[in-house]
């Protein structure tokens, strides 16, 4: 069975926001490991699609990797009905979700003030959150940022003779070196642990095994 | 309606934008000026069973033990060691030599001053031997990337530094040339002691002229930023814009996208306060932005007219 992707972004007056999003989940809806399942723009942005919601399937758990274009800060980032942060029921991978990539600023922040630790009960079997220690940028030409975490990821690999071997992390950093200047910072939180490692974890057809027990997060961040 | 001026919390030295700036008329590089850096790059990179292949963006060589690519819009050059990528367990790096530094944000590193000279040494000797060692060099560093492991609680168990990266930036008749298209990082880990390649990117599209373009001064400079749909928006509702950083420089557009003209512009971040949520109360967002800081019509009379940026995101042909 293929794994699924998705795509939420909201404009905010720049088209290629929806572009960066749909980049990442068109690439990879045109592979045969992946179907592109959900799509949401705009007013289709909403909270309950991130925040435990009784009665409500979240549709950010109905995928396993998501590309989300929308505005951050270190504790939450907007949807159309406001924003999601830190304090919020937020689950990721209680259903399916293993990889929330999104170019909301600052989101992954890392400061001995603020540690990007207040995420961490964002995790419950989630993988990786993909985003930016510090703010990333929009109007000079961002819009393939998805496309290119598409590429890196998964569509060179399974196109070009299994030569882009190469972990989601990488596949991030590379994608995120192509569209922002060497100011910005990539960054990322994984869990892990001894039975389901992360570290080199690939954007891939199969479902990898999630870390539920004995876990650690690490943090990263470098140089776009 | 154009957010006034006075409007605007400027919680940084504005830089003073002289009224007229410099465009540069670009070129990317063709194919064949890179064919010497991507047979040195796939020498160094032991990709002794490369083959060439066509992709979206452009061509490669390619074999088990990495890639070089090609961008066809730019002449941008990107090379990577495969096997490296994964060798290690985890994000730890054995520098032999790395000093904690203080900073606002906390514990930060460095290497030592005598493994990052014998870094940038080997990075200017690499890019010499592949041709890509040009002009318009404004700035070199070398930076080391950061982790960290936290317990289930979010707090700092252990931090220490990650891959080094040799970073140069570029400009043209002393201005900077800002944005993702104008740059060189060479990423290394260390093995067995030793700084090896892990990957690098390199994107500096030929100046073949230079125009002088009127921006009027700083406050007219930010004529764009000001009409922001997004911050007109957030403004209109009661968000405070605050601004926290501003660069001012010639645009250079990412290395996947044609570009025949830098031209001034500004990189503004900052955030927008006190916006509410109906059910939480206050919040706030951050923002990263370039904008033009010359109107078109400037642009057009120095014969230097180009699309907007959002323009650009709207209907831009790309290579790929």
């Amino acid at each position: 069975m293929a794994r699924t992707v998705g795509s939420w972004w909201i404009k905010d007056g720049i088209d290629g926001r929806r572009i960066e999003a749909q980049g990442f989940a068109s690439l990879l809806g045109g592979l045969s490991q992946f179907d592109w399942t959900q799509d949401h723009g705009d007013s289709g942005v909403v909270e309950k699609d991130f925040v435990t919601t009784a009665n409500w399937t979240e549709r950010s758990d109905q995928v396993d990797a998501i590309m989300m274009s929308s505005h951050g800060s270190p504790n939450s980032f907007s949807v159309s009905d406001g924003s999601v942060s830190t304090s919020d029921a937020v689950d990721f991978g209680k259903n399916d979700l293993e990889v929330f990539a999104t170019h909301a600023c600052a989101l992954l922040e890392h400061t001995s003030s603020n540690s990007v630790g207040r995420w961490i009960p964002a995790f419950q079997k989630l993988h990786y959150m993909c985003g930016f220690h510090n703010s990333s940028y929009s109007g000079g030409g961002q819009d393939s940022r998805g496309w290119w975490f598409a590429f890196y990821g998964a569509w060179a690999y399974y196109t070009i003779f299994g030569l882009w071997d190469m972990p989601l992390r990488e596949a991030w950093a590379e994608a995120n070196e192509v569209v922002e200047g060497s100011g910005v910072q990539w960054a990322y939180l994984r869990a892990t642990s001894d039975s389901a490692p992360t570290y080199n974890e690939r954007l891939r057809g199969s479902e990898p095994a999630d870390p539920t027990s004995g876990r650690r997060f690490l943090t990263a961040r470098g140089s776009c | 309606m154009p957010i006034p001026f006075r409007d605007i919390d400027f919680r940084v030295e504005l830089p003073d934008i002289p009224s007229a700036m410099p465009a540069a008329v670009t070129e990317g590089q063709c194919s064949h000026e890179r064919v010497e850096a991507m047979r040195t790059l796939a020498a160094v990179l032991d990709i002794d069973d490369a083959i060439e292949v066509t992709l979206p963006f452009g061509h490669a060589l390619a074999g088990q033990a990495g890639q070089v690519e090609f961008f066809a819009a730019s002449g941008a050059v990107r090379a990577r060691n495969i096997p490296l990528l994964s060798r290690f367990d985890d994000e730890r790096r054995d520098w032999p030599d790395v000093e904690k530094v203080e900073t606002d944000e906390g514990i930060s590193y460095q290497l030592g001053r005598r493994t990052g000279d014998r870094l940038l040494g080997e990075a200017r000797e690499l890019l010499g031997r592949a041709g890509l060692a040009d002009d318009g060099v404004a700035d070199v560093d070398v930076v080391l990337g950061r982790w960290a492991m936290l317990d289930e609680k979010g707090r700092e168990r252990e931090s220490g530094p990650g891959r080094a990266t040799v970073r140069m930036s570029y400009a043209v008749e002393g201005t900077p040339l800002i944005g993702a298209g104008a740059k060189t990082n060479l990423h290394y880990d260390p093995v067995d002691g030793r700084p090896t390649l892990a990957r690098m990117f390199h994107v500096h599209r030929k100046v073949v002229d230079v125009r002088e373009v009127r921006t009027g001064g700083t406050e007219e400079a930010f004529s764009a930023f000001l009409a922001d749909p997004f911050l007109e928006e957030k403004s209109g509702r009661g968000g405070r814009i605050v601004v926290t950083a501003v660069r001012a420089g010639l645009l250079a557009l990412p290395a996947d996208t044609p570009q025949r003209v830098a031209y001034p512009a500004l990189a503004v971040e900052g955030t927008v306060e006190s916006l509410k949520d109906d059910r939480k109360g206050g919040y706030e967002v951050r923002f990263g932005r370039y904008v033009p800081a010359a109107s078109p019509e400037a642009l057009r009379r120095a014969g230097v007219a180009v699309p907007t940026p959002n323009d650009e995101d709207a209907g831009r042909s790309r290579s790929r």
